[in-house]
């Protein structure tokens, strides 16, 4: 390790703050803008929340009325709205300080089946989303009407995001493809190769585009996903492909140095140089990393966190939330619990802030 | 020969008595299988017989359990049948329901592949010392080819093939499966130019000759074993017709699906025209310990568009009510979700799909609780399956025994019972 790196790895040295526990298994998780609020799209259909104004984490009532998982969650940047969408097409808007998180408007089929990903328009005007049904849609934030609609993707879009200016947008896709296509007329400006995140293994496509991130300069865009090896178990090294956005060329990569690490979930840049990201792979594995743009391989690589799903920043920029599972979350057969029971597996929240 | 190794009947003559519940079958079984065997050899049935290697998972097939604690993302759809559900990733599928049974009743003993594959495909017998045959060599056994004269016993599956002696267990190799890697002719099938028709022949008389005079003095089930290889390779030279695959027409590759297992599923609809009795199709890469979701949505939309097409076909052909289809895998998945996004193995509550040969059409049967736990309804075991098949195919499994070098062996675990109500 580099000297730099190891001075790094000191700046960005990591305290627990506390643990959240949360009985069911989570998809994703975020803080809002105001860094009050911090939620979870969870496997039994609901978001729940915790109020971080105090390090008190005290758990607000969930927001229902989703079907099956909750798989994706964003905030308005100002107007104190959040957006879930569902796993059966279905998206609402909610207000999230709101005791009740009163629902602004619902859309029961948004989608034809599982929406992948939401994410805001930078001015807050639009949400988009896409779904297995292989549409990109721009709904209108204040009414949830639909704006406009994109169709013909080849294959299922995975990840999604606004470009930095807001006038284009991002899909990855299960082939890893990035597509950059104009919001406003849907045209494709562009594609960038992220392939190395899939491979066909037997009949099974694997991998695909799962993350990106730009950093405040709109000057590098990073991606998440897997260098699969095989499906089934789905072995693969968690890979980082970073871009440089003006010409679309990859310029540095972070890759696992073995397959048991699979996904890497959610990225987040700390700063234009310096990014940080989750993993999970085969069960009892998964990261939390920090890493130098340009460096291939990670400055901080904590491993006591297994299978973490998602990584929410906190605007105030040092603390994380953390989304891991409970250890021996696998078994073949009829595994009990202490109690007897037959239990669900769950996702414990760890909340990290940076000491250095 | 008899192998003095082996138990002897009246080693296992009580428990055998106690489940025919007959004390005079024992006495009049020889004359009563004599008659079995030649009604057999006119009944020209056939079965369809595919394994998802590795676990389906049932939760995202067969028996789905929306919006509950271990029911994943995936919504439950209806189907041709009023008040029969099954995933939303089978939606051809489910437009042929009216002529399909599911088990949801399959709880099974082993969940480790190594042994449960083996377990299931052999019936999962009593232990007796002894090596069953997979299901495949069973029916080759027990019903001999078709009229058609074709292999009794064909392997459509990935990667390599050859002749596959394992399946046959103690019936000896002659009963083995011919593996047709990835749909393709066994190598250096055919008569290669430079040797002439009347050498070819010569050859063969030679061969014969020489096989004759080896298996005098030796056990006969290998030198048994290589004649059938020969003979098999002059019925397959007559066809090579089955493996060009350039002859699949586009619309039906297009129906099927571009992957290789929609390709080896229109071969062996094929395969089932030609006459061949048993036609096994193998899916491998469905152990999804990782990510499940994601590979079910890849696997099972490619499984369906295969399934519900071979089910269109066997229809419209008339066919259907002379081959069995079965649909299989050595366990289901568990409801619990890992920390891999995957379902692990699990053979405690899970489901097979059925069609054809004389089964009820459009019906459940069995029933899991709501999470999918436990099987609710009485659970069924692999040994209830096999009875039932060996019923649909008209085989009488509480009459017919194997004959063992002497030692007799019931064909299914006769602990296990038939289940009575798929039978039409």
């Amino acid at each position: 390790m580099k000297e730099d790196s190891k001075e790094l790895a000191l700046k960005y040295k990591t305290k627990k703050i506390t643990e959240i526990p949360c009985p069911v298994q989570i998809c994703t998780a975020r803080f809002s803008p105001c860094g009050n609020v911090l939620a979870a799209a969870c496997f039994d259909g609901t978001v729940r929340r915790w109020d971080t104004a105090s390090d008190k984490f005290a758990e607000m009532p969930s927001i229902g009325g989703h079907n099956a998982w909750v798989q994706s969650i964003a905030f308005h940047p100002t107007n104190k709205s959040i957006y879930s969408a569902d796993s059966w097409g279905k998206m609402s808007a909610s207000n999230y300080q709101d005791k009740d998180a009163k629902p602004i408007w619902k859309i029961e089929k948004a989608h034809q089946g599982w929406i992948r990903k939401l994410c805001l328009s930078p001015d807050g005007k639009f949400v988009l989303s896409c779904g297995t049904d292989r549409v990109v849609k721009l709904w209108a934030t204040k009414d949830g009407s639909l704006v406009k609609e994109f169709k013909e993707f080849s294959w299922d879009p995975l990840a999604l995001t606004f470009t930095p200016d807001g006038n284009s947008f991002l899909v990855g896709d299960l082939k890893g493809k990035i597509l950059q296509i104009d919001s406003l007329t849907g045209k494709l400006i562009r594609e960038l190769d992220a392939s190395a995140m899939y491979k066909l293994d037997r009949i099974q496509d694997v991998g695909g585009v799962r993350c990106f991130a730009f950093d405040s300069k709109a000057e590098k865009l990073v991606c998440g996903g897997t260098k699969p090896t095989t499906g089934g178990f789905v072995q693969g090294a968690s890979l980082v492909l970073v871009f440089d956005w003006k010409t679309g060329k990859e310029i540095s990569r972070i890759q696992a140095p073995n397959d048991n690490e699979g996904y890497v979930y959610d990225l987040h840049f700390v700063t234009d140089t310096v990014i940080s990201g989750v993993s999970s792979g085969q069960p009892g594995n998964g990261k939390f990393f920090f890493t130098l743009i340009g460096e291939t391989i990670p400055f901080i690589n904590l491993a006591t966190m297994p299978n973490c799903h998602a990584l929410a920043s906190h605007p105030a920029g040092k603390r994380f939330a953390i989304v891991s599972t409970n250890a021996n979350s696998s078994g073949n057969g009829k595994v009990l619990d202490k109690n007897k029971n037959y239990a669900t597996n769950n996702s414990p929240i760890n909340i990290l802030e940076i000491a250095g | 020969m008899k192998n003095p190794n082996l138990c002897t009947p009246n080693d296992h003559l009580l428990s055998r008595r106690q489940w025919l519940g007959n004390a005079v079958v024992g006495a009049t079984g020889f004359l009563t299988q004599q008659a079995f065997a030649e009604k057999l050899a006119k009944n020209d049935k056939q079965v369809l017989f595919v394994w998802l290697d590795g676990g389906m998972s049932q939760l995202e097939s067969w028996d789905p359990k929306p919006n509950t604690t271990f029911g994943g993302p995936f919504r439950a759809i209806p189907t041709k049948v009023p008040g029969i559900h099954i995933s939303e990733l089978l939606p051809k599928t489910a437009n042929h329901m009216d002529k399909l049974v599911l088990v949801r009743s399959l709880s099974t003993k082993d969940n480790s592949h190594s042994a449960g594959v083996d377990r299931i495909q052999r019936g999962d017998p009593k232990n007796r010392g002894v090596t069953y045959p997979y299901l495949g060599s069973a029916v080759s056994k027990l019903m001999g080819p078709c009229s058609s004269g074709m292999p009794p016993y064909v392997w459509i599956k990935p990667m390599s093939g050859g002749f596959i002696t394992k399946d046959a267990g103690f019936l000896g190799p002659k009963y083995g499966a011919i593996a047709f890697g990835d749909g393709k002719a066994p190598e250096n099938l055919l008569r290669p130019e430079s040797i002439s028709l009347e050498t070819d022949l010569a050859r063969n008389e030679l061969r014969e000759k020489l096989d004759r005079n080896y298996r005098l003095a030796r056990r006969k089930e290998n030198s048994e074993a290589v004649t059938t290889v020969f003979d098999m390779a002059a019925k397959l030279q007559k066809r090579m017709d089955l493996f060009d695959q350039s002859k699949m027409p586009a619309k039906d590759l297009q129906r099927y699906g571009e992957s290789d297992f929609g390709r080896h599923m229109l071969q062996a609809l094929r395969m089932l025209e030609a006459g061949v009795r048993f036609v096994k199709v193998t899916s491998y890469g469905w152990d999804t310990h990782g990510d499940n979701f994601n590979g079910h949505l890849s696997l099972v939309p490619k499984f369906d568009m295969a399934f519900a097409s071979i089910i269109e076909d066997l229809q419209q052909r008339s066919m259907l009510d002379n081959v069995l289809v079965i649909v299989l895998s050595e366990f289901g998945r568990t409801p619990r979700i890992n920390g891999h996004l995957g379902r692990d193995h699990w053979p405690e509550a899970w489901s097979c799909a059925m069609a054809g040969c004389g089964l009820k059409k459009g019906m459940v049967s069995g029933k899991t609780n709501s999470l999918g736990t436990e099987v609710e309804s009485p659970p069924h075991d692999i040994g209830s399956m096999f009875h039932t098949w060996y019923k649909a195919l008209g085989i009488d499994s509480s009459e017919i025994e194997y004959d063992n070098q002497g030692q007799p062996l019931p064909i299914a675990n006769e602990e296990c019972k038939i289940l009575d109500e798929v039978i039409a």
